[in-house]
Parts: structure tokens; C-alpha cells; sequence
């Protein structure tokens, strides 16, 4: 009996091993990345990304991708910060801000499955009108739209107890898990799942054989949207305050989360775990860079080079699988 | 005659003349600072910058492609010209040198983005993508953090401010930049041979094309330009940085979308992309004379593209962006299906 492994399974396992390679190779070189509170911390600014990225995920999986992310993480984030002064109780606001990101990614949805614009070009597009209208409702000093940006702390404190942390673990790091297990079982075990992938394996077949492929399309973006809202919400919660660059470029860096863990651009492959490792392997970069006191410009370099290296390897890795897939069929027949 | 007046007027260029005119009659209503020759000229010479920008990037966008790594490529072309040429303290020798040494950087970048695209297989958005992040982190180690000001009245100060017959040299850099685009897309093999394989790249192949090559020299045109318009644009600000060129591929984008470049591949040409750029300067000037804020540019930006390409979708005239054809389905498809 000779042991077998799938395709998939090789592909998690170079993510899996790039992550713990990286870690290992901080955990030797630096002291300080061990320390719990580094670990802890690390785990909330990936929860930051990973959340944007889940959203993302699903849309890359049905084929299609979401570059407004970073936009409604800005206006959802300036609109929840105003309604904390109103004193509403903070789970309300959470589920303002997430209802707001949802409507965001319906607008987003209803432009691409209704009215047929291109996915990259209209959510490019809604992404700068998303950022626009947070930047329109930013508290400004004189109250003027000329007026300069400024922030204002909030102090809504049943709010600001989302930000906190239970022992070191703050609680969106328990969100994102939850949120990413959650989504992971929609993915593989719902209908709705099984929808998706068929549309971004191959979308013509998937709507001849019964899939309502404007409302899986539609929907995506929702789910995308709603995402990249509870993130905002949570991020703001924690930072206490809301500022006008608020997810700025997380859009992109959405994108090379899911790239890093083995989804493709077109749909199909991947799953929402990989857009999971892919968070913590773009933070874990972060974090070293960090750490070793390199300057900031680094920062563009790593990722701009890691985003390049995971697509390519992606592109021969995909060559590698059929040509195995290929030998393997070729045995059987033999046998 | 009748019917060729209509023809006109439901055709691209008379949609295009209508936008304008509308334009016209909206600033004179409201804002007459807009016709002082002043205005004008400062409108032209920002749409120099990304005319310059547009017609590369116009190589890439017809074999279906996109390169949002033109506003980088700017800057870091802006900051290795302006190095060298602060080196040899503004003399001409400096600034030719440089000029060299941003050009060979731009054909480097665009070859590998080619080689990426070609023979890697990898989307150009993602590859594009990837390499602005990278020549963005690239120019802060050339300047050290820091602003390079331009001084002098060498070289340097000249390209962005000298005039040609009372022409500002940006425009006629432009404009040289552009007879030579179109003259190339339009009447040698290797334009046409663009417009074949932005329409299918299996057919080009198979007719001999070799569509690797083609496809490399186009990235590496859209680098080029791209370099040029950054010298152009740290010549006339007088001031190169970190924020030079910054975000130019969102306008430049803009350019394509409003001027009717099919973002799928194998149709538009220079006039659009001038077109769209003139149109694209004009937006933005007009925010500017309006008092709109400057972050708030963004948002009209936006609403400006998504009422382009809804436009585009439901004038049917062509598709809106990528893979639209494949895409368009549902009530659309039928009705193009039953008028086709």
C-alpha cells in the first residue's frame, strides 16, 4: 500500500511549513518574538487582516476578486466612531457596523451581478467612493469640509470593552477564529459552499446546471462586505478612536493574504483557511521586520516580492499537480 | 447627410465632443476662472503628465493586460534623475545620466514584468501590483528619506518649464509621446500585431505572432513612458520624493476607462487614451476651482468610473472592462443575442 497525498494537501503544507519556518527562524534570531504579549499581538493585527481577507476569500473562491475592502473598512469605521457619541449600547454599534458593511458589499454586488460592470474595475472604483464618504463624514477641526482631518476619542465604554482582552487573547483574535471555523464549514458543507466553487471552477457549467450564479455572485459580496465590517468595528473598538486612513491598502494586502495561502485568482482553489494562514504569514513578515529595526520601506519590498513569489510558485505548483495527477491516472491504468 | 449627422452624434466621438460641451456650459455657468488662460494652461500641463502615461500604458491595456505599477515607476524615475543630476549639480551631464539610468531601470522593470506575464503565467494585475509596492519601497533608498529640490535653470528646469514657440515643453513632450504611440499602434506590423493578440492571443499564436516578444516589449514601452512622465512631472513641481507620481495609476486608469479603452483588449487607440486623460485633467482641475477637497477627489473618481463603464455596459457599444463579453449574461446576453 503506498502512502498517498493529495494535491491539496502538499499546497496547505507549504503554507503551514513557510509559516512555522518563518516563526522558527524569529523565535532563534530575536528574543523578544517569543514573548507572550509579541504572540498576543501578533494574533490582532492578523485578526485585522484575516477578517478583511475571509470576506475576500470567498469572493476569490466564486471567481471573482473585491478591492473595496479597505474602503468600507474606512467608511464603516468613521460612521461607527460617530455612533458611539450617541450612547448606544456597544453591541448595537457592532451590528450597525456590520448591517453598513453589508449594504457597502450589496452596492458592490448589485453593480456586478445586476448591472454587469467588472469586478476589478467596479469595486476598484467603489473602493474610492467608499473611502471618499468616510473621509466626508471624518471629524474635521472647524466643521467645515475644508477643514483639517482630526480624531476624537471615543468613550462609549460599553464600546470600547469590545477592544479588550481576556488574559492577553483579545477578543477579535476569538472572533476571527470563530468566524474563519464558521466559514470554513459554509464553504465545505452547505450548499451555498458547493455553489461557489462550482461557479469559480468553471462559471457557464455551474449556471447550466442550476446555480443561480447572480445570487452567489451577490451574495459573495456581502459576505465580503459584512466582513470587512465587523473587522473595522473591532479595530476602531480597540484603537479607541477612528482616523481617515483607516485601511488604507488593505485591500491589496487582503489580496496577497489569500495569494500567500493558496487561493487563485479565478477562482476554484483554496480554501478560507488558506486566506487564515496567509493573514499570520503577512503579519509574522511584519513582525520581524520589526524586530529587526529594518526601515520601514522594507516593509513595500517583502511584500511586493512575497505577493510575486506565492503567485508564481502557484503557477508552476498548479503544472506540477497535473502533471501528477497525469502519472497517477497513467499507473492506474496499468495496474 | 442627415443620417451621417446622427451617426456622428451617437457615435463614440460625438458622445465624446457632448461630455465636453456639457462641461463647458457647467464651468461658465458657475466658475468662469476656469477660461483664464492661466487655468487653461495649468490644465494642459497636468494632462501632459498623464497623457505621457496613458499612451505606454495603452500598449499593455490592449493585450488585455493592466499596469498599475506606472505611478512607482514615476516616481522612482523621478528620484534616480533627480540624483544623479543633484550630483553633478544641475549640469547637463547629470540630468543625461540620469535620464539613462531611469530609462535602463524602466526597460529592466517592464521586461520582468513581460517575462512574468509571459512565461510564469502569472495575471498582470497581481505581477503589476506587486512590483508598485517594491519600486515604491526602492525609492526611499535612493533619496534617504528625504526631498530632492531641483535648482538652477539647467536641463532639469528646462523640461518641465521651458516654452517651444510659447508651447509649454511638457505639452509637447506629450505630444511628441503621443504622434509617436499612434503612429506605431496604427502603422507599423508590430501595432497591429498588439490589436491581434489583445483580440485572441491562441489565434495570434497560431498565425506565427510570437506573442511572448510582443507582449514583452509592450510592458516594457508602458515602463518607459511611464519614466519619462515622472521626469516630466519632479521637472515642473521642481521637487522629487517619496510622494512623486503616488497613486498617477489611479488617474491614469481613469484616462483609459473614460476614453473608451476596452479594458478586455484589442480595441482603443491614442485618441482615446489623449481623450480620456484631457478629460480625466479637466475633472480634476475643476474639483480643484470648485473647492472640492482633495481627499474628497477620490470619490468623485470613483462615482466618474462606475458611471463610465455602467455607460459603456448598457450603450452596448463595447464591453466594460476584463473579460466582459464572457461575463455579460442574463437579460443582457439575450437582448445583445437577439439584436446580434
Amino acid at each position: 500500500m503506498k502512502f498517498k497525498i493529495r494535491n491539496k494537501t502538499v499546497r496547505r503544507l507549504v503554507s503551514i511549513g513557510l509559516v512555522i519556518a518563518l516563526a522558527l527562524f524569529f523565535a532563534l534570531s530575536t528574543e523578544a518574538f517569543l514573548s507572550p504579549r509579541n504572540l498576543f499581538l501578533l494574533l490582532k493585527d492578523s485578526a485585522y487582516l484575516g477578517l478583511i481577507a475571509l470576506g475576500v476569500s470567498i469572493v476569490i473562491i466564486g471567481g471573482g476578486i473585491d478591492l473595496s475592502g479597505g474602503g468600507i473598512v474606512c467608511v464603516v469605521g468613521i460612521l461607527t466612531s460617530r455612533l458611539t457619541f450617541t450612547g448606544l449600547p456597544g453591541i448595537v454599534i457592532l451590528a450597525g457596523g456590520v448591517i453598513l458593511g453589508a449594504v457597502c458589499g450589496a452596492a458592490n454586488g448589485f453593480l456586478i451581478a445586476a448591472v454587469h460592470l467588472t469586478e476589478f474595475v467596479a469595486t476598484l472604483a467603489t473602493g474610492f467612493v467608499f473611502t471618499g464618504m468616510g473621509l466626508l463624514f471624518a471629524y474635521r477641526s472647524n466643521g467645515r469640509i475644508s477643514g483639517n482631518l482630526i480624531s476624537k476619542s471615543i468613550t462609549n465604554k460599553s464600546f470600547l470593552a469590545m477592544g479588550k482582552h481576556i488574559n492577553g487573547l483579545y477578543y477579535i483574535t476569538i472572533v476571527w477564529v470563530a468566524m474563519s471555523v464558521l466559514s470554513h464549514f459554509v464553504m465545505v458543507r452547505t450548499k451555498f459552499g458547493l455553489h461557489t466553487y462550482a461557479m469559480g471552477s468553471h462559471e457557464k457549467s455551474a449556471e447550466m446546471s442550476g446555480v443561480n450564479v447572480a445570487r452567489q455572485k451577490a451574495l459573495g459580496f456581502v459576505i465580503s462586505g459584512a466582513c470587512a465590517g465587523l473587522a473595522s468595528v473591532m479595530v476602531v473598538a480597540n484603537m479607541g478612536a477612528s482616523a481617515a486612513s483607516l485601511g488604507t491598502g488593505y485591500e491589496f494586502q487582503a489580496i496577497a493574504a489569500c495569494v500567500v495561502g493558496g487561493l487563485v485568482l479565478g477562482g476554484g482553489k483554496g480554501d478560507t483557511i488558506g486566506a487564515f494562514i496567509g493573514s499570520i504569514f503577512m503579519l509574522l513578515v511584519l513582525n520581524g521586520l520589526y524586530k529587526f529595526n529594518l526601515p520601514t520601506y522594507w516593509q513595500y519590498i517583502f511584500q511586493g516580492a512575497i505577493i510575486i513569489i506565492a503567485t508564481a510558485f502557484d503557477a508552476q505548483f498548479a503544472k506540477f499537480a497535473q502533471k501528477r495527477r497525469a502519472a497517477e491516472s497513467a499507473a492506474r491504468t496499468a495496474a | 447627410m442627415n443620417s451621417k449627422i446622427t451617426r456622428f452624434i451617437g457615435g463614440q466621438w460625438g458622445q465624446r465632443a457632448l461630455i465636453l460641451l456639457l462641461i463647458f456650459i457647467v464651468m461658465a455657468v458657475f466658475e468662469r476662472k476656469f477660461f483664464t488662460p492661466g487655468n487653461v494652461s495649468s490644465i494642459f500641463l497636468a494632462i501632459s503628465v498623464y497623457g505621457i502615461m496613458a499612451c505606454g500604458m495603452l500598449f499593455v491595456v490592449l493585450l488585455g493586460g493592466l499596469d498599475l505599477s506606472v505611478g512607482s515607476m514615476a516616481g522612482l524615475s523621478a528620484v534616480i534623475i533627480s540624483f544623479f543630476a543633484k550630483n553633478d549639480n544641475f549640469g547637463t551631464g547629470g540630468v543625461l545620466t540620469g535620464l539613462l539610468a531611469a530609462l535602463a531601470a524602466a526597460v529592466v522593470v517592464g521586461w520582468l514584468h513581460g517575462v512574468l506575464v509571459t512565461q510564469i503565467n502569472m495575471p498582470s494585475f497581481v505581477v503589476t501590483l506587486a512590483t508598485k509596492y517594491i519600486l515604491y519601497g526602492f525609492m526611499p533608498m535612493i533619496t534617504s528619506g528625504a526631498f530632492i529640490y531641483i535648482t538652477g535653470e539647467g536641463l532639469m528646469y528646462q523640461v518641465g518649464n521651458a516654452k517651444v514657440l510659447g508651447v509649454p515643453m511638457p505639452i509637447v513632450i506629450f505630444l511628441v509621446v503621443a504622434v509617436i504611440c499612434g503612429l506605431i499602434l496604427s502603422r507599423t506590423t508590430f501595432g497591429r500585431r498588439l490589436y491581434a493578440i489583445g483580440g485572441n492571443p491562441t489565434a495570434s499564436a497560431l498565425v506565427g505572432i510570437h506573442v511572448f516578444r510582443d507582449t514583452k516589449i509592450a510592458y516594457i514601452i508602458s515602463c518607459v513612458t511611464a519614466a519619462l512622465g515622472g521626469m516630466v512631472l519632479c521637472s515642473m513641481n521642481m521637487i522629487a520624493g517619496q510622494t512623486t507620481g503616488n497613486g498617477y495609476e489611479g488617474n491614469v486608469l481613469l484616462a483609459m476607462i473614460v476614453g473608451g479603452i476596452n479594458l478586455a483588449g484589442g480595441e482603443g487607440g491614442v485618441p482615446g487614451a489623449v481623450f480620456g486623460a484631457l478629460l480625466a485633467g479637466i475633472i480634476t482641475n475643476l474639483m480643484t476651482l470648485l473647492g472640492v477637497s482633495a481627499d474628497f477627489q477620490k470619490f468623485v473618481q470613483g462615482m466618474i468610473i462606475l458611471a463610465a463603464i455602467t455607460l459603456n455596459v448598457y450603450t452596448g457599444r463595447r464591453s466594460a472592462g476584463l473579460s466582459a463579453p464572457k461575463r455579460r449574461r442574463g437579460k443582457a446576453a439575450e437582448e445583445s443575442a437577439k439584436q446580434g
